[in-house]
């Protein structure tokens, strides 16, 4: 009986810490700070959609009430920006891209890490160090010989530059994917090899269905990653009708000059369908920063 | 009797069929197996060596000429190297990438462990605060420096300028500027906290409770417990966000470059007066705008060997980071 009523006091004791007038405080600050900060991240995106249902003339008008609440809204921004350049074209290279990559990277990574993580062999270890070290490697700095390379045989200017380092894994990903296999038990494994089952066997019926959750991370991530990524469309795409969401938006200004707020239109449209995907796969993503983080 | 023996000396059970099948097989036919593992790692070699091992090693070659894809290309020694020197569109590259990457790393990891300690607590909205910090992350970077570029733009209509000369405070010219421009970068650099949050997030999460219940039982404050607990315990954590944030603020590109859009497709400086130079940015400038190939390369090298040496000292300044919290 004592001992419970000690429970309860120590209990009530420790609640008391934390509903101490400095702890409230400190609570307090907190959630000022935060919210002070995400106000200051939000407010370029409102200013961005806001100026983007404006005419030039409200553009140019500084008045504050005109700057935040401008009136009429002039919504035709909006398709004026999707006839300007095939906003719609740009957008299904990109989907297209970012799923082919993405498809492409995990089969082939994932096909790696199995490698590295169910198999002993001599210069694994080594192997496994140099994987590490290779993602340090900033991929711009191997870009100009690969670029001279791809032109002597003519890949430029379409997507095969992008498309075929993706069948030899990403470093990233292996490592990831690697480091969820290890973690898987042996004992289906063992009972398979006994029952004559080889390697690639064991790899897609057994390793691989266990896997889908890396799977499913490192997915989204390079589907993400893909999609922000401008560099390799940048140099290897340069026909207009090739170009993916950021190059496209990057050479916005078509053969004849827009209106600033059109291109406003433009970006808003683009920074939609992250937000969107975002929005879809949240769970997803938030399981991937844990398991990212399994070291 | 004999096999049942060898069988539980392998550390198997004696009647276990597994054991005795593995033990029967013999090494021989583990030791075929486990040299399936080259088979499959493979694939990784090769790209390894065709797409980064050996193009490194080519690209030095290439930065000891004069090489644009037309002409023949023509020995030069280290002179492209030596010239870099003198170069002022290098050396603001330098500047403005040095700058970046001392206060990308240095305050955006700090504020990001700051706030992902803050979000670990149970507070009210700590869901709604993680979104909004994670969702510039997901935004394609090029459309948010180009949208950030109107803000910071020089004339009246730029936002910042409009918020200063209601504070009375002249305009300025941030993206125009050499000495400024970089400063935009960096500023801009603090939306993208939430990845590096959302990592140190999940890295908070699993520290045991116990060590912050003994720590409040003895009466030590938040702040004591966030330098005394979560940060030496962060330690891998921090040390992968330090070497990723050096990669990342080492090839700073789309950034800069849709600062720098011009409203045009001809870019002709990297930014006015070229106040948005980056190291990689000056890279497609000279490879990809000018075709000096031979001058691209050399500045490629350039930012390899920076980034080698900057992990390196990474890696000595926090190698007492290598333990987690189970070594303990």
């Amino acid at each position: 009986m004592t001992d419970l009523r000690k429970q309860l006091e120590f209990d009530q004791s420790l609640s008391e810490l934390g509903k101490s007038k400095k702890a409230n405080w400190g609570r307090g600050c907190a959630h000022l700070f935060l919210t002070t900060y995400c106000i200051l991240i939000i407010i370029p995106f409102v200013w961005l959609i806001v100026s983007s249902l404006k005419n030039m003339g409200q553009y140019y008008n500084t008045d504050l009430l005109n700057v935040w609440f401008p009136w009429p809204l002039h919504f035709e921004n909006y398709p004026k920006a999707l006839q300007t350049v095939p906003l719609f074209r740009y957008l299904w290279n990109s989907i297209w891209l970012a799923t082919v990559q993405m498809i492409l990277t995990v089969i082939s990574s994932a096909f790696i890490a199995y490698g590295l993580s169910r198999f002993q062999f001599k210069g694994r270890d080594t192997i496994f160090i140099i994987l590490i070290a290779s993602m340090m490697l900033p991929v711009q700095v191997t870009q100009i010989p690969l670029f001279m390379f791809y032109s002597k045989i003519g890949f430029v200017n379409s997507f095969k530059p992008l498309i075929i380092p993706q069948f030899f894994g990403s470093a990233w990903y292996v490592f990831l994917i690697r480091q969820f296999m290890v973690g898987l038990p042996k004992d289906l494994d063992e009972s398979a090899m006994i029952d004559g089952a080889n390697t690639f066997t064991i790899f897609t019926r057994i390793i691989l269905p266990q896997t889908k959750p890396a799977l499913m991370v490192a997915g989204l991530f390079i589907f993400l990653y893909s999609w922000k990524d401008v560099w390799g469309p940048l140099i290897y795409l340069q026909s207009g009708k090739f170009y993916t969401l950021p190059l496209g938006l990057l050479f916005f200004t078509g053969p004849t000059r827009v209106e600033y707020t059109v291109e406003l239109a433009a970006i808003v449209i683009a920074l939609v369908p992250t937000v969107l995907l975002y929005f879809m796969g949240q769970k997803y993503l938030e399981k991937g920063i844990s398991i990212a983080d399994l070291k | 009797m004999e096999i049942t023996e060898r069988v539980e000396s392998a550390g198997f059970p004696a009647d276990s069929f597994k054991g005795v099948f593995l033990l029967a097989k013999g090494r021989s036919l583990l030791a075929k197996r486990n040299l399936m593992g080259w088979v499959y790692v493979s694939p990784w070699i090769i790209g390894f060596l065709c797409f980064q091992a050996f193009p490194i090693f080519y690209s030095f070659y290439i930065s000891l000429h004069k090489w644009d894809m037309l002409r023949k290309p023509t020995f030069l020694g280290l002179s492209n190297y030596t010239s870099l020197v003198s170069d002022p569109r290098f050396l603001i590259s330098l500047r403005n990438t040095f700058l970046f990457m001392l206060f990308s790393m240095g305050l955006g990891i700090s504020l990001g462990i700051f706030i992902a300690a803050l979000l670990a607590e149970k507070m009210k909205g700590t869901h709604i605060y993680r979104t909004l910090f994670y969702l510039p992350n997901l935004v394609v970077p090029v459309a948010f420096g180009m949208m950030m570029r109107p803000i910071f733009a020089g004339q009246d209509y730029g936002l910042v300028n409009i918020i200063l000369s209601r504070l009375g405070v002249a305009n300025f010219q941030w993206l125009d500027n050499p000495s400024t421009g970089i400063w935009v970068v960096i500023i801009t650099n603090f939306w993208f906290i939430g990845a590096c949050m959302i990592i140190f997030l999940a890295g908070i999460k699993s520290i045991n409770r116990a060590y912050y219940e003994a720590a409040e039982i003895d009466g030590a404050g938040w702040f004591r417990r966030f330098f005394n607990i979560t940060i030496p315990l962060l330690g891998p954590v921090i040390f992968f966000q330090t070497v990723s944030g050096l990669i990342y603020a080492l090839q700073i590109f789309d950034i800069p470059i849709s600062l720098a859009n011009l409203g045009g497709s001809v870019h002709t400086t990297m930014g006015r007066n070229d106040s948005l130079a980056s190291l990689i940015f000056y890279l497609y400038f000279l490879g990809f705008r000018e075709w000096k190939m031979g001058h691209a390369s050399a500045v490629g090298w350039v930012v390899f060997l920076i980034g080698l040496l900057f992990t390196f000292v990474i890696i000595w300044v926090l190698r007492r980071s290598w333990y987690s919290q189970d070594a303990n």
